[in-house]
């Protein structure tokens, strides 16, 4: 698989922001956005094989994402969330109740099986 | 059931966004690679971010907050249709589902765009604004598997196939939906997105050769959802047939839909809504 670097436009010039594994371009596109600029992080992007210098812009750059707000997309809603866990899981504990099942059953047979999801 | 048309409406409409957001989310930590695990986490919460503004929609009529209409209801008082509860399978059926979930969610937002009632249209339109990535998403991987390697393309026609009946019933007919016409809040029926839906489905599959899903669609006999008991008997549960006509995708025969619309459900959802709901249950008024 190719290894692709995202960039984001910052003023007149291009930094990278981060990368993404894809075996072309089409997905490479793809996959930046979904994992860089699905919060409003800014309005345009392109993608670079490693070690080209050819810059592939996205083609339309208004509204990249982040159009409804929710609090829990931002990184300081998550502070505490330990504690808070921890906290849930005695009350529940002292209820009986205890979560025995972090995973889809379906799919940790199928992992056991060896026909997992990822084959 | 409600007795206002629009918290029908409403509840439908939602219940498949957090239902099928829920089913999303499962893949969190085990989608086929990482980019696409983030991809679909963002789908996840995206689908369950739209319920909520039709939850708060629905608040006034409703008479109950939000967090109460999308946990704090017992099984049967569900909307959704059953395509949005059945367990995510393997990567072809997710993705089939997607597909055909997204492209119709897409179908009845631009419809509902349009709609008499304001609120509801401005929401719709926000809502679609985000349901645009999703379809793009669903599209990629629909070329992508059925152009790819043999394995791919048939877990993807097998999903298409598995999918296709439950998805038809998306368009089941709400109760009360003559109301809604009527006065412009829905305005195009139910069976009337279901054709715009099937065309563009029907144009998609032949321009990869899997229109053969279709041809094999048989209406919906053994995959009825058995209700769990506590929902009274619908009307007869039909999916209609299809045909093409004319050069395009049509749907024939009687559509009964499949129950999910008056609250009938499989126990996949059982499941499903007991472990969705379990800490709203066991910790009521429980604040994150």
């Amino acid at each position: 698989m190719r290894v692709w670097e995202v960039l984001q436009r910052r003023k007149d010039d291009w930094e990278v922001v981060g990368g993404v594994k894809a075996p072309d371009l089409e997905i490479a596109m793809h996959f930046a956005r979904e994992t860089h600029f699905r919060r409003g992080e800014g309005d345009t992007y392109a993608v670079r094989l490693t070690g080209s210098d050819e810059l592939h812009e996205v083609p339309e750059s208004s509204g990249i994402g982040g159009v409804i707000d929710r609090e829990f997309r931002r990184m300081d809603s998550f502070a505490g969330v330990g504690g808070k866990h921890r906290e849930i899981h005695e009350q529940m504990r002292k209820q009986g109740r205890v979560i025995d099942r972090p995973r889809p059953p379906d799919l940790r047979q199928r992992r056991a099986t060896g026909e997992g999801a990822r084959a | 059931m409600p007795d206002d048309p629009r918290l029908t409406l409403l509840l439908a409409l939602a219940d498949d966004e957090l239902v099928i957001g829920h089913r999303h989310s499962e893949w969190t930590g085990w989608a086929p690679h990482l980019e696409e695990d983030l991809a679909f986490s963002s789908i996840a919460q995206d689908e369950m971010a739209h319920a909520r503004l039709l939850y708060e929609l629905a608040e006034p009529l409703a008479g109950r907050e939000p967090d109460a209409l999308a946990l704090g209801r017992e099984p049967q008082e569900y909307l959704h249709a059953v395509i949005c509860e059945r367990p995510n399978g393997d990567w072809g059926y997710t993705s089939a589902r997607q597909y055909l979930y997204d492209l119709a969610d897409d179908i009845r937002l631009e419809a509902l765009e349009t709609s008499s009632w304001k609120e509801l249209a401005g929401v719709a339109a926000t809502i679609r604004l985000e349901e645009r990535y999703h379809v793009e998403h669903a599209e990629l991987w629909f070329r992508r598997l059925a152009e790819g390697p043999v394995q791919a393309r048939e877990r993807l026609a097998s999903g298409l196939e598995q999918a296709l009946p439950e998805a038809i019933a998306l368009f089941e007919a709400l109760p009360g939906e003559e109301a809604l016409s009527a006065d412009g809040t829905l305005p195009a029926t139910m069976e009337h997105l279901l054709g715009r839906w099937l065309e563009r489905v029907g144009a998609d599959l032949e321009a990869v050769s899997l229109d053969y899903v279709l041809t094999r669609h048989t209406r919906l006999g053994d995959l009825v959802p058995t209700s769990s008991g506590e929902a009274e008997e619908g009307p007869t549960l039909e999916v209609p047939g299809l045909e093409r006509e004319d050069g395009r995708w049509v749907h024939v025969g009687a559509f009964g839909g499949a129950g999910g619309r008056s609250g009938r459900h499989t126990d996949d959802f059982r499941e499903l809504w007991d472990e969705m709901t379990g800490l709203y249950r066991a910790i009521p008024g429980a604040t994150w």
